[in-house]
């Protein structure tokens, strides 16, 4: 019943723009005060699974995405809803994500016993080249605009410098402004850069989300996509397992990941960014596989894998477990609890969204200015819950104008969001490996290993950027008006 | 020059002051906190002024030669004066919502924005605009229930909380 009530809510952020697994995680945890452990994990569980489900509605239907894990299915998603296709995007989103969540809990199941001295063996200096490998995506995010991106990337670091620095007691950038000290959050930039933009130009185009009719049946179309791409939900979910288990990565990253690997391993991929299903199909499959692998560092060694896990790791103490090596000896059952909770909670969830895509999916056919007002009142809700601050109206009012502007002149957004969240993890990681092993920590092999890897990233952007004449990927309208997003 | 063109030299100009502030400022800062944005604006300025002189010389090839290879130096579509033209009525009208929130608080100023604009901007029947912003506002309440939702007060008086 509880798992049942978690998904109710977790569709529910999920489908609001803004609200994802850290805020909806952060307030359910006031209502498992007293409760058993088996219950109250069911409730913060289900809710946490299926977020990354629905978190699809607004990604493919509005151009917003519905979480920060969403951000790279806008880029497929919405030209695809654009073009009539919506139905056929969401199904294919959620049985993606549905067998991203199975295959993320199979994992955490079969990796509990083993995962310990893989994860004692990510220092700093390794953690901050996943964030230099992380930011090595913006190269094939900005199309043939590669510096503009790596400048769009580098705002977003700057954005992300704001407030107290990660490596000691001084705050940065602030103006005097208190809401400035824990600078800016990321729901407000995201919302910001990405909702107001599309919505600016929906009540001023006077048209609807899509521009074609809806092929009635369309959602078999999806589970046919997944089918004939097993091999990239595979893939996608393994990795999403594997950045979920990366402690400090967190889900802002992992859908551009996969979205980016996908772009640079399939065939025939002049389609994405102008509706791709694969484009949705990748980050969709990663993005719920990925809570699998951040609860193994959670409930193993107690660290979080990401912002929702480490509200989780508040509600483990309010249950008065300890997390650790004990879960998987005197709290074993707990853990098995945990694990079927999101088996089915996937289950659950992903077949629940189905039912409504239908149905939802009528939303993307509603004219703009009528759809707009609410819209944007959904949204600043959303925002206003990231501090309980007027600033987060203040900011999330001038990030969406800079946003319209970098729409207008065709500058590439999801790097600037990017470098926002990979900021100050970059910075931390950056001066605890230096603090530590002076510059020798770049002979580690696991260094080499990434730094190899992100080197072949940036070779295969410049490689993808002189072939084709692609417009830079972007967000929202620019997606689907042939330009590819947030 | 045209003008999307003179807009994006501006905007290139703006993003490279940025980061020379973001250099400049940084130096007053202590030593741990300083040298991330310094290497990252020093670098990021290098990196602006190479896209503005590079863009510069695109421009001025394109006027000479015409189109190069690789299509036009920048994509089809309206400037961002153009744009502007369209949509400053709508930022005004976010804008009053704004003061409006802030005078009379969240929730009436929301029923009266999405109730004025759906009906006005919208064109909806007065019934359906109004009938769906009390569902609306309905379900906001129910869900701050449920959710632990908070909502800014106006100044004028500071219900519901």
């Amino acid at each position: 019943m509880m798992m049942l009530t978690g998904i109710g809510v977790g569709i529910i952020i999920g489908i609001l723009p803004g609200l994802g697994g850290t805020v909806g995680m952060a307030m359910l945890l006031p209502f498992i005060y007293g409760m058993d452990p088996y219950t109250g994990m069911a409730l913060l569980i289900g809710m946490a699974a299926v977020i990354h489900t629905s978190d699809t509605f607004p990604s493919v239907l509005i151009g917003v995405p519905g979480s920060s894990g969403a951000q790279a299915t806008v880029m497929d998603g919405y030209p695809l809803a654009k073009q009539g296709q919506a139905s056929r995007a969401l199904s294919a989103a959620f049985f993606s994500s549905l067998i991203g969540g199975l295959i993320g809990a199979f994992v955490l199941w079969l990796t509990i016993p083993i995962a310990r001295p893989l994860v004692l063996a990510f220092g700093s200096p390794e953690l901050f080249m996943l964030t230099v490998l992380g930011l090595s995506m913006v190269g094939i995010l900005a199309g043939r605009r590669m510096i503009r991106g790596i400048l769009a990337a580098g705002l977003g670091l700057v954005i992300g410098m704001i407030g107290a620095a990660p490596t000691v007691a001084y705050y940065r950038f602030t103006f005097n402004q208190l809401y400035l000290w824990d600078g800016i959050p990321l729901a407000v930039l995201a919302l910001g850069l990405f909702a107001v933009p599309e919505m600016l130009d929906l009540v001023t185009s006077h048209k609807s989300v899509a521009e074609k009719v809806e092929v009635t049946g369309a959602w078999l179309q999806g589970l046919k996509d997944v089918i004939q791409n097993r091999w990239l939900v595979f893939r996608s979910a393994l990795i999403g397992v594997l950045v979920g288990f990366t402690p400090g990565l967190g889900g802002s990253v992992v859908d551009w990941i996969t979205y980016g690997l996908a772009k640079q391993t399939v065939k025939d991929r002049e389609k994405f960014g102008q509706g791709d299903i694969r484009g949705v199909i990748a980050p969709e499959a990663a993005n719920n596989a990925k809570e699998g692998g951040a609860l193994i560092p959670t409930l193993l060694f107690g660290i979080p894998g990401s912002g929702a896990m480490a509200v989780l790791l508040g509600g483990f103490v309010l249950m008065g477990i300890e997390p650790g090596p004990r879960m998987v000896t005197a709290h074993l059952d707990v853990t098995l609890t945990i694990i079927w909770t999101l088996a089915l909670a996937n289950v659950f969830g992903a077949t629940l969204c189905i039912l409504l895509s239908r149905y939802i999916s009528k939303l993307s056919f509603i004219p703009g200015p009528k759809l707009v007002p609410y819209l944007l009142v959904i949204m600043l809700v959303g925002a206003y819950q990231s501090s309980r601050h007027w600033g987060d109206f203040i900011a999330f009012l001038v990030i969406g104008l800079l946003g319209w502007v970098m729409k207008q002149l065709d500058w590439p957004r999801p790097p600037f969001l990017i470098g926002a969240v990979l900021a100050e993890p970059a910075e931390r990681y950056l001066w605890v490996s230096v603090s530590r092993f002076g510059w020798s920590w770049l002979t580690h092999p696991g260094v080499i290993v990434i730094g190899l890897l992100t080197l072949l990233m940036i070779f295969m952007a410049g490689r993808i950027s002189g072939s084709t004449h692609q417009k830079p990927v972007d967000g929202g309208g620019a997606a689907a008006e042939g330009g590819a997003h947030a | 020059m045209k003008p999307k063109h003179r807009e994006q030299l501006i905007f290139m100009v703006l993003v490279g002051a940025l980061f020379a502030y973001v250099a400049i400022a940084s130096q007053g800062f202590v030593r741990t906190a300083r040298v991330f944005p310094q290497v990252i604006a020093t670098a990021m300025l290098i990196l602006t002024v190479v896209e503005i002189v590079s863009y510069w010389r695109a421009v001025r090839r394109e006027a000479r030669e015409g189109e190069g290879p690789r299509g036009p130096v920048e994509e089809p579509g309206p400037s961002v004066a153009e744009g502007l033209r369209q949509t400053w009525p709508y930022i005004l009208w976010i804008i009053a919502y704004f003061v409006l929130i802030y005078l009379v608080g969240f929730v009436v100023a929301s029923a009266v924005f999405v109730a004025l604009s759906v009906w006005l901007i919208g064109r909806l029947e007065w019934y359906w605009a109004f009938g769906s912003t009390v569902v609306l506002i309905a379900g906001l309440l129910i869900m701050a229930q449920a959710l632990s939702l908070e909502w800014p007060t106006g100044i004028w008086f500071a219900w519901p909380r």
